[in-house]
């Protein structure tokens, strides 16, 4: 007992580091800029509103309130801890007072950036099952005060007392450690002509940005300096796409790096941790218990260095948030076996059994609403216009659509196992996806016109992070499916979150 | 018989499972597709009162898009009408001893289904209009996001609440057991 009056400091009234000022500024100056930056920009484009000598004086004033702020709201925020609730204080002009459950709390997870790093003080999120109000995160707290806070919490909770990070820590295997070499390889097989698409999209949808923040003058060199790089779209557009496709290859590569290095997988007794990161230190974990989607990702990329992409999804506030749910980049595919082994609790050597495929009007609608349709209103286009390239494109996009559409029939899949349902779509990109049906919480039929005077029907299996859909296929069989997956859900006496 | 020996044999052929088709739903009451009538034709007259707004300023009383934008308003009401009498009469639910069902839809149609084990919470809430007609919706929440969650519209006050008091117990009964 000697040793509690050191640890009482949580009872009382605390604040968090004083190196949290530095990041609750940076925090200020982050919220300023996004709800500003139209104004700023038209400042520095149009600096005849501010004079260049009176420029000092601006900055001035706005780094004192800024840093006011700051260290007034540092000070206006505390918390402590009484025997079954967190309490925070916090707020400058709006003060709030939180109340938390420890039974409310999923999980406390610690980050360190750089800063964090060099002051021994970690970044502390602290997730809730309730809604987003409720979730918040201390700035900086001394790596050693977080370590006991958590401890002390999760010893509280009544309600899933294996959820600690701290006993998993100890036990477990390590699974996975990525290397440079692996992370390249992680790199280069991204989806980068996704990337390069959203690049496209983002130019495209700049230049009404720089419109709303600059008026037409600036709009018109903006026009001019694309018109100069489009000129003879032929030529230079193919090279335009290559650019940003090699730009977007390395920037991916940087990323990847960056967010997985020294990526760590640890496989405990009933859960994973993760850890990763070279300047942003995160770790994460998860309980078997809380992993409801298992998806994992194929390219042939993938396939040539046989990695995949692996992610679990766990039960949250918000369905498939990413802050909730758990990405392994880079997974070997031969332990994709073993993780689908800890998932299903069972040898999964039949997982390949009970293959299914789609109806085939699947493919019937779709050609006709995404090809054909498309399709003659680019050819009436053409028509009305008399332009031959509508043509071209309205041929191109019959072909290419048909094609796509074909094969993505073609090679959707869907595994009934005795205990789960598996499904694999994608032509290039396969997305595979594992739902045991115990964790099934709700089956829906849904029927468009078209399939209730076919007898089809889809399936969508709702879980706690997410769904799961089987499209197309005959009713009778939905029927069946849906009421052995309830029979499964309704008979299970095994913990399901 | 408690109800952990429902499923106890793990062999059951398919067919003998029980089946959700086969049950009879529940319509629910008549009277809320008089509540949609009431609020589709409040919704339609704001439309109208910005038509005319735009009709005195912009086209004049005589011109014959005035005549055509009014018929297109006219038609456009008089199909939510008739789909508001239609889709409230596709609406039903159905109480089995361990889940729930409730079914809707006109020409797209859904059909879900709701073990009570999987059931967090549920509420009755009271809607301005709905209370006009004395109806009440029932909510039922599931985990995680919104897309399992079931509302059923339409209920009055007796049976929302009785369904809720059934519910809860049942999701009372599957915590004691784990």
């Amino acid at each position: 007992m000697t040793k509690k009056s050191e640890l009482l400091w949580y009872e009382s009234h605390t604040r968090q580091a004083p190196v949290a000022i530095l990041m609750i500024i940076f925090n200020v100056l982050k919220s300023l800029i996004r709800t500003w930056w139209p104004f700023i920009l038209i400042l520095i484009f149009r600096s005849d509103f501010i004079r260049p000598e009176t420029v000092k004086w601006w900055v001035g004033v706005i780094t004192f309130i800024v840093i006011l702020i700051s260290v007034w709201r540092y000070f206006r925020f505390y918390f402590f801890l009484s025997e079954d609730k967190l309490h925070v204080f916090k707020g400058v002009f709006t003060r709030v007072k939180l109340d938390i459950p420890f039974d409310r709390i999923q999980s406390i997870t610690f980050e360190q950036n750089i800063i964090h790093q060099l002051f021994k003080v970690a970044r502390v999120k602290v997730d809730t099952a309730g809604s987003s109000s409720e979730e918040f995160e201390f700035a900086a707290l001394d790596l050693k005060k977080a370590d006991q806070l958590r401890a002390f919490i999760l010893s509280r909770k009544t309600s899933n007392i294996a959820d600690d990070v701290t006993e998993q820590k100890t036990s477990g295997r390590l699974l996975l450690n990525l290397e440079i070499s692996d992370l390249l390889k992680v790199g280069i097989s991204q989806n980068h002509f996704r990337t390069t698409g959203i690049v496209v999209a983002f130019l495209l949808g700049l230049r009404d940005r720089i419109k709303e923040a600059l008026g037409d003058r600036y709009l018109n060199e903006f026009d001019s300096l694309t018109e100069q790089l489009f000129e003879n779209i032929v030529v230079y557009g193919l090279g335009l796409f290559i650019t940003i496709l090699i730009l977007s290859f390395f920037g991916t590569l940087i990323y990847s790096v960056l967010k997985y290095y020294d990526f760590k997988l640890w496989k405990s007794k009933d859960g994973y941790r993760m850890e990763s990161g070279l300047f942003n230190r995160r770790e994460q974990a998860a309980r078997d218990q809380k992993i409801q989607i298992v998806r994992w990702v194929n390219n042939p990329l993938r396939d040539i260095f046989s990695i995949t992409q692996l992610r679990f999804f766990q039960a949250s506030s918000g369905s498939g948030s990413s802050k909730t749910s758990i990405s392994v980049p880079g997974l070997p595919q031969t332990l994709m076996k073993d993780i689908l082994r800890y998932y299903f609790g069972r040898n999964i050597g039949n997982i390949g059994a009970n293959e299914y495929g789609i109806d085939r009007s699947f493919l019937i609608r779709r050609s006709l609403y995404l090809v054909l349709v498309p399709a003659i209103i680019l050819l009436s286009v053409g028509i009305i216009t008399q332009t031959f390239s509508w043509w071209y494109f309205s041929v191109f996009w019959l072909v290419a659509g048909f094609f796509y559409q074909f094969h993505l029939h073609r090679k959707w899949r869907y595994y009934l196992q005795e205990d789960g349902v598996l499904t694999v779509s994608g032509v290039v990109e396969r997305v595979h996806k594992a739902l045991l049906l115990r964790k099934v919480q709700g089956v829906q039929i849904k029927q468009s016109p078209y399939q209730w005077r076919n007898g089809l029907a889809t399936v969508i299996f709702h879980s706690a992070s997410g769904d799961l859909q089987i499209p197309y296929i005959r009713m009778d069989l939905a029927l069946r499916i849906k009421n052995y997956t309830l029979y499964k859900v309704e008979s299970s006496r095994q913990k399901w979150m | 018989m408690s109800s952990q020996d429902f499923f106890q044999n793990r062999l059951i052929p398919i067919e003998d499972l029980p089946a959700v088709e086969s049950s009879d739903f529940i319509p629910i009451d008549s009277r809320y597709a008089r509540v949609q009538y009431l609020s589709n034709s409040l919704y339609f007259l704001l439309i109208f009162v910005v038509i005319s707004i735009f009709v005195v300023v912009q086209l004049g009383f005589f011109s014959w898009i005035t005549y055509a934008i009014v018929l297109l308003w006219l038609l456009l009401y008089l199909v939510s009408l008739w789909f508001a009498r239609v889709s409230a009469t596709k609406k039903s639910y159905l109480l089995r001893w361990h889940d729930i069902s409730y079914r809707e839809g006109v020409f797209f149609r859904s059909w879900i289904t709701i073990p009570f084990s999987r059931v967090q919470h549920c509420e009755i809430i009271k809607g301005l209009i709905d209370n006009l007609f004395g109806l009440v919706e029932l909510r039922i929440f599931t985990a995680g996001g919104s897309s399992s969650d079931i509302v059923i519209p339409g209920l009055t006050p007796d049976i929302a609440f009785r369904l809720k008091e059934q519910i809860i117990s049942k999701v009372i009964d599957h915590d004691e057991e784990e």
